[in-house]
């Protein structure tokens, strides 16, 4: 969803714009946005995510004209509280809609995805080994080592880490974060382009 | 202000789904007041999907991660990208231990260097270093004595035994442990390179992963041999599996048992007409620990 092309062009680019400036920031910052407005949405409803994070950016999108003018501070809080705003919303309508299944004897309503499908195959494997490649040396030394732990001192070999490159533990989540971004997305790319979209 | 470890807690317990309605709310609040709670949140999932992958839930943790957190096939591309950089990670440290090419360093003859070297080397270097050295070949031996006098060790071939079952090879199982390979055989000893391999000392389990070629075969057998062709151990009924389009067969080993010392593992085919075909040598070092 947040590669695909905007309703409205326009209003698209005046978001961006008052994302950042510099249109590259400004992409990065609307990526970053997007993914965190999609985690919001997984961890309390776990469905429709994409949609309703797309409601979010369209509805951020109609006050960009006002919130240039008024708001001042990170653009990304705002995109939250919209998100917090539409949480509720929904929550409440689900709430309905589960007293309707209750008293119409209708059956439960969740279907989490089949823990099957969890897999990694050869291909992914080979596209991830062809996206780490294209990460600068320093940020594939940093992923390979923080992925390389054993789990009885993970958190210690992580503040190890962490010192040894002279970052907080945060900013090395921050950083590794970012990366991860990166791989998933050219994972993606690379399984499109080999006709293998799951 | 909560510690924080207890935030992570808390976090923790949001994203398995054990608050109530009110508590939730809570964290929701946090995340529109404080960005930095939401990074904090995103690392604990990520955390939790290490724990996941690593088996390390109780059953009632995994059915709540699988219930809450893996809803979606976003969720679910973020746990096969965490499990593809351990599968990596993993890799690239194996990769990044020293090969020792076999022309300057023949496996046989440079151990007997190294014996006639050792009371040189002992003269050379402090007495401390010298008792540290003693110390280590001492223990070396007495792990090699203690496998074969049991011959085999009871539970050193049930636990082997257990490793290689194949129905462990699942997705799961295939990145665990710290992977020696893939390794090319030969068909003489010292035709290939020897690569060495330090495993790290946190490390209980080894995959010893050995090309193989494209024969059909129906299973295969191994045997792993110390350089002066002491065998550990023996398996049988192994079968190839495909890892990044290359077939291999992969060995799981209690790390325990892989000293510091040059290995050879023999490598035999078993045919559709039930003929044992010897497929070749795999050479290994391992260095240290």
């Amino acid at each position: 969803m947040a590669d695909d092309e905007p309703l409205n062009h326009e209003s698209f680019e005046r978001l961006l714009e008052w994302l950042n400036p510099d249109r590259d920031k400004a992409w990065e910052k609307y990526q970053e946005i997007w993914e965190r407005l999609i985690k919001i949405f997984t961890w309390r409803l776990g469905r429709r995510v994409e949609e309703l994070a797309g409601e979010v950016i369209r509805r951020v999108e109609q006050k960009v004209p006002d919130l240039v003018k008024k708001y001042s501070g990170d653009p990304a809080r705002y995109f939250y509280g919209v998100a917090y705003t539409m949480l509720r919303e929904v929550t409440r309508e689900e709430a309905r809609f589960l007293e309707f299944q209750e008293e119409s004897g209708v059956g439960g309503i969740i279907y989490p995805v089949d823990p099957e499908e969890v897999d990694v195959d050869e291909l992914k494997l080979e596209c991830l080994n062809y996206c780490l490649e294209q990460l600068s040396e320093r940020d594939r030394k940093i992923i390979l080592a923080y992925y390389q732990f054993d789990p009885k001192t993970k958190l210690e070999d992580r503040k190890q880490l962490a010192t040894e490159l002279g970052l907080s533990s945060s900013a090395l989540w921050t950083r590794v974060s970012r990366t991860r971004s990166f791989l998933l997305k050219c994972v993606q790319s690379r399984l499109q382009e080999s006709g293998r979209v799951h | 202000m909560e510690e924080p470890h207890e935030e992570q807690q808390y976090a923790r317990k949001f994203l398995l789904g054990y608050l109530n309605e009110a508590e939730q709310r809570i964290v929701e609040d946090r995340f529109i007041t404080d960005p930095d709670y939401l990074e904090l949140v995103l690392g604990v999932e990520s955390e939790l999907m290490e724990d996941y992958i690593a088996g390390e839930f109780s059953e009632d943790e995994r059915k709540r991660f699988e219930k809450h957190i893996l809803t979606n096939q976003l969720q679910i591309d973020q746990l096969n990208l965490t499990r593809g950089l351990r599968a990596a990670a993993r890799v690239h440290a194996s990769a990044n231990s020293p090969p020792v090419p076999a022309e300057t360093t023949p496996i046989a003859p440079q151990r007997r260097r190294r014996a006639s070297q050792l009371w040189a080397v002992i003269l050379e270097v402090n007495l401390s270093a010298a008792i540290i050295l003693v110390m280590a070949c001492g223990t070396t031996l007495f792990v090699v004595w203690r496998i074969h006098t049991s011959n085999p060790q009871p539970s050193l071939a049930e636990e082997l035994k257990r490793l290689n079952a194949q129905q462990s090879l699942s997705a799961n199982t295939r990145y665990q442990g710290f992977i020696i390979g893939p390794l090319k055989g030969g068909l003489v000893r010292d035709e290939q390179e020897v690569k060495a391999f330090t495993i790290p000392k946190t490390e209980e389990l080894v995959q010893l992963r050995l090309q193989i070629g494209a024969g059909a075969y129906q299973s295969f057998q191994a045997a792993l041999q110390t350089a002066e062709n002491q065998e550990l151990f023996s398996l049988t009924d192994l079968k190839a599996i495909t890892i990044g389009g290359e077939r291999v067969v992969v060995i799981y080993v209690p790390a325990k048992i892989l000293a510091p010392e040059d290995y050879q593992l023999r490598l035999n085919g078993l045919t559709q007409n039930n003929e044992t075909v010897y497929l070749g040598r795999y050479n290994f070092r391992i260095v240290g620990k």
